[in-house]
């Protein structure tokens, strides 16, 4: 069992409760509760419009809940807008969306945030600060880059994601929300990118990793939430045991994401 | 991008595509590449007067197409340079013809300038028209505002016939034109800017993608407000030092300039979308077309064919950064 506080800290790092979006007539979430714990992976799983976006989007304050509250840290967190959110320690990461192809790795790193040195009056960019922070903060999370000039446009798609991860950690980012991290990468690129989403819980980094394929978030996550119809329909740990069997193989959330709430049965809460 | 791993487009010109050394390099090299050859083939080129209406045509030309380059990397463009140009030259000379000093007059069309880049900014970012409309509607309505005060006439300068002003703004300083001076002051305060101050990263990240400069904390709108202003006040400062080299306005004076400055721009390796361009290049690059308009007019070749030439490389230019850019970024 992965430490779920902080000393000092009480509760997990982001508690959701009861939250509820509506978009007219279409409840695109519907009650749900959702934690995140410190140092820890979270995959969060459905098929498509499942309300994996709507859920993120909520937390991000892309959009406000329309019922439910949430908190960060321990305290109430009302974001009115992603700047909110990113200055709370929330960074949400989507693939290649988040970099300006055509400015070099430092530039991209520190945009609106640039470092300067003051010469009298003027101000001017420190650039050679930057670019050994830019490098530092790569090999962080474990990309060694021949050079911070290299532009984005030549970068690999794994790569990209790493500048744009090695970014939201460098300003402070305590909860990373990834967003189909690993679609659209290479197999030997997917797995580059896991192994440094295994190496943020060493530094003390949560991550949420929404994807639809769980072949690629079984290694690294600890705990899995599935969400159908805007419900969450699933909360197993990797750990979980029903009648002395492993509760949680991925083939059995496979089966869970593909029967969505059809599932007599009722919502699976092993906990 | 979807499209890296299986990208098309060699390394190279993957690398190449942004990198703004490869822009200086070769426009560098046409422009002495054209300086030899004209230097060879064309009779009195090489000559002290020749190369004196090279500078200040190109110190002209070169100062409005780094205000207009700076504006295209943002995102944006300004097709009413040679028009602001044109009715701040007018300003001064009706201003200083009504007896008030040549300092207050340049001033108060300096402001102009300033006011017409407000207006094309503010109405094309509050009504999202896009900037190529906006200007070309200004373009026009600058130009026929001269044309009608004037009612189409030469206007000559009544102001005072020599004063510091005039010699600060356009008289010779030693063997160089004083607008010469001034475009490489422009010209270096400009490149300092864009390459290494908070503003011109954010030019530059504006142009790139404004959605995600603006999720990343650049406030996009002044951004790109500050650039047409900057771009309309570098045109008019080049309206009123016109008044200290021609006595006279032609209200049709400077006349398909702004398609230079673009041209200049372009050849210069601006992308027409934004994002990136060198201040350096396209200035090289506006001497580049005096030189040639100059060299090929000394050769004997007719001067109506200027535009021609200018028309060529533009089209040429465009199509080669964009052939450059779809090979980047097929997807």
């Amino acid at each position: 069992m992965s430490d779920s506080t902080q000393p000092g800290q009480p509760g997990p790092l982001l508690n959701g409760k009861g939250l509820t979006k509506r978009f007219g007539k279409v409840t695109a979430l519907s009650d749900v509760d959702f934690d995140v714990n410190y140092n820890e992976v979270v995959g969060l799983l459905g098929d498509n419009g499942a309300g994996k976006s709507t859920l993120v989007k909520t937390i991000m304050g892309v959009f406000p809940p329309d019922a439910g509250e949430m908190y960060f840290m321990g305290k109430r967190a009302r974001f009115g807008s992603p700047e909110e959110a990113r200055a709370s320690g929330i960074e949400i990461v989507y693939q290649g969306m988040n970099l300006i192809e055509s400015m070099n790795v430092w530039r991209n790193f520190f945009i609106g945030k640039e470092e300067t040195r003051r010469f009298g009056p003027l101000r001017f960019l420190d650039i050679g600060s930057m670019k050994k922070l830019t490098l530092e903060n790569l090999a962080k999370v474990r990309v060694s880059m021949r050079s911070a000039d290299e532009f984005i446009n030549i970068l690999s798609g794994g790569q990209k994601q790493s500048v744009a991860i090695g970014r939201a950690l460098h300003f402070g980012a305590k909860l990373l929300i990834l967003d189909e991290p690993t679609t659209a990468l290479s197999v030997r690129e997917t797995e580059q990118v896991l192994n440094f989403i295994k190496s943020l819980k060493e530094i003390g980094v949560s991550v949420i990793f929404i994807t639809h394929n769980i072949y690629h978030v079984y290694d690294v996550a600890d705990r899995f939430e599935i969400l159908d119809h805007g419900t969450l329909i699933g909360s197993l740990r990797k750990e979980d045991t029903r009648d002395g069997k492993p509760a949680c193989t991925p083939e059995l959330i496979m089966d869970l994401i593909r029967r969505g709430r059809k599932d007599e049965s009722g919502p699976v809460d092993a906990r | 991008m979807k499209a890296d791993l299986s990208m098309p487009g060699s390394a190279g010109a993957r690398a190449a595509l942004f990198s703004s050394q490869r822009n200086n390099l070769i426009s560098a090299a046409l422009f002495v590449a054209f300086f030899s050859i004209f230097s060879l083939v064309s009779h009195g080129f090489f000559s002290g007067d020749m190369l004196n209406v090279i500078f200040l045509t190109g110190a002209e030309l070169g100062t409005i197409t780094i205000g207009l380059t700076l504006l295209m990397i943002s995102g944006e463009i300004d097709l009413s340079v040679a028009s602001v140009f044109v009715f701040s030259d007018y300003m001064v000379m009706a201003l200083s013809g009504a007896g008030v000093p040549l300092l207050v007059s340049a001033l108060i069309a300096l402001s102009f300038g300033a006011a017409a880049g407000l207006l094309n900014g503010f109405l094309t970012l509050r009504f999202r028209i896009p900037s190529f409309v906006v200007t070309l509607g200004m373009l026009i309505f600058w130009r026929s505002a001269v044309a009608g005060l004037t009612n189409g006439e030469s206007m000559a300068y009544r102001g005072p016939a020599s004063s510091p002003v005039l010699t600060v703004l356009g008289g010779q300083i030693g063997v160089l034109p004083a607008q010469f001076l001034w475009f490489l002051g422009f010209a270096a305060i400009g490149i300092v800017v864009l390459q290494y101050t908070k503003f011109g990263n954010h030019v530059f990240a504006t142009g790139g993608n404004r959605e995600i400069a603006r999720a990343l904390g650049v406030n996009t709108h002044r951004i790109k407000m500050l650039s047409f202003v900057i771009c309309a006040l570098l045109a008019s400062f080049v309206g009123i030092t016109f008044v200290a080299r021609s006595s006279y306005l032609d209200p049709i004076v400077a006349t398909g300039m702004e398609f230079e400055a673009v041209a200049a721009s372009v050849i210069g390796g601006t992308l027409l979308a934004g994002g990136s361009g060198s201040l350096f290049a396209a200035a090289v690059c506006a001497f580049l077309l005096k030189e040639i308009q100059i060299g090929a007019g000394a050769y004997g070749v007719k001067t109506e064919y200027y535009q021609l030439v200018v028309g060529v490389l533009l089209v040429l230019a465009a199509t080669f950064n964009n052939v450059m850019t779809r090979r980047v970024f097929r997807s």
